[in-house]
């Protein structure tokens, strides 16, 4: 099983994304406000993949 | 006397690249060191900034005339439906159309970034024909370099204070703001706070039409006040509107654009949207001015409002400021929820520091008002 993948290149650290990490794996870095990923804590839930407007995360594999 | 300084003069020092320029961040250390009429006297420029999704956006463009030649009237840029009652090859393309054939999954945002790309965009238009517009239809590939004319043409972008959002029903809703979760488990914000442009000369003293901007990465105008500017609200003892208020249109040339600053933006379940890049650089005329330059975080309030009513105006939960939106929480009826924001903060920073250096390095002089925004507009509704 794989985590969901962030695309730095698309990522804008709006984050957009964390809004819907409801265990704060995603979350915003307090000193320069850039997206920081905790795998550890992912569920793999996938909800971040469609509530991030730039499309720059890519779903987590079940395989 | 409190110290008073003039464009022309800040201009001159511009010009001889000796003006002391810095962001609203860095602006805050100084005016803590050395206090409001220290700094008036050795800041000049204040580089303010904002990125975050505006989808008031789009870009005028003009193709050229084919041979024979055609009066568009149904346009499509990849697939993407643009307007073309206007004039034979003049188009507007709107950020948040959606395409034909991909839905809001690719829209006109996304058209408008593959063009600043230097990406090649499919044309096809279709006419009833004319005696003078003999053409019925084109079918053809542009660039930005292809064409003539192409320049972003935004009527309603940093919106001045706009309210955070929640949701109190028991489904999640799907909106511009983001995802709102159920139960008011989360709040969502869209600002750059104390870098934000009107909220650091919330009375557009120095902002009016012809200032000119930075807007996504190139020099750009403000061309007229924004749609639904409403400079009448209520404001706080810091001058700051306790609601949204004044808008900017703003405008440039979108071959000089980069989309490190611009980018088309997906809002699930809602629409395409784009965020927009633009920093403002506002002049230190006197010390009333730096008072309003150095307002910070915990002094400005905004609404938490729910998006789970239907209704034109929705119901305030709470007000907060964006101290406490940045935080990471707010307490809304005794509870702890999660904040979260829309707007880039650390792109907002590199905007402004961008800026600084045109000012600074390259020259960027600042140019007054050519007209004044109206002091007390105020909006009306659709009957």
């Amino acid at each position: 099983m794989s985590k969901p993948y962030i695309v730095k290149e698309k990522c804008v650290h709006c984050g957009a994304c964390t809004a819907v990490c409801n265990e704060g794996a995603l979350y915003l870095e307090t000193k320069d406000w850039t997206l920081a990923f905790n795998e550890l804590l992912c569920t793999q839930c996938n909800t971040c993949v469609r509530a991030c407007p730039l499309r720059a995360i890519n779903a987590g594999s079940s395989i | 006397m409190s110290m008073k300084k003039t464009f022309e003069e800040i201009n001159g020092k511009i010009s001889k690249g000796n003006a002391v320029v810095v962001t609203a961040e860095e602006l805050l250390d100084i005016v803590d060191d050395r206090g409001i009429n220290d700094a008036v006297k050795y800041v000049d420029v204040v580089t303010t900034a904002t990125f975050g999704p505006m989808c008031s956006s789009g870009a005028f463009l003009n193709f050229g005339h084919s041979d024979p030649p055609i009066r568009m009237e149904k346009v499509e840029l990849n697939n993407v439906n643009a307007y073309g009652g206007l004039a034979a090859v003049d188009s507007y393309l709107g950020a948040t159309e959606a395409s034909r054939d991909r839905g809001i999954e690719y829209g006109g945002a996304h058209v408008i970034c593959d063009l600043i790309d230097g990406k090649k965009v499919h044309l096809k238009a279709h006419s009833h024909g004319t005696d003078c517009y003999p053409r019925l239809e084109i079918d053809t590939y542009i660039t930005k370099d292809s064409i003539n004319e192409a320049y972003l043409f935004n009527p309603r972008n940093c919106y001045q204070n706009y309210s955070a959002a929640t949701n109190t029903s028991s489904k999640t809703l799907y909106t511009y703001m983001g995802v709102l979760q159920p139960d008011m488990a989360n709040v969502n914000y869209s600002t750059s706070g104390e870098l934000s442009p009107l909220l650091k000369d919330p009375f557009l003293r120095t902002i009016g039409i012809g200032t000119k901007i930075f807007l996504a990465g190139a020099q750009g105008f403000i061309s007229w006040q924004g749609t639904q500017f409403a400079s009448g609200k209520p404001r706080g003892e810091n001058g700051i509107p306790l609601s949204p208020a004044c808008t900017l249109a703003v405008i440039g040339d979108l071959k000089q654009m980069d989309t490190e600053y611009i980018k088309p933006a997906v809002f699930e379940n809602y629409g395409t949207s784009m965020f927009v890049g633009i920093g403002i650089p506002i002049p230190v005329l006197d010390a009333e001015l730096l008072y309003n330059l150095s307002v910070r975080n915990k002094d400005i309030y905004t609404n938490i409002v729910d998006y789970s009513v239907p209704s034109l105006n929705r119901p305030v939960m709470a007000k907060c400021s964006y101290e406490e939106l940045r935080s990471g929480y707010v307490n809304i009826e005794g509870r702890k929820i999660k904040t979260s924001p829309l707007s880039s903060l650390y792109k907002a920073r590199k905007i402004a520091l961008e800026l600084k250096n045109w000012v600074a390095e390259q020259g960027f002089t600042l140019q007054p008002p050519i007209a004044a925004f109206p002091k007390a507009a105020g909006l009306n509704s659709l009957k």
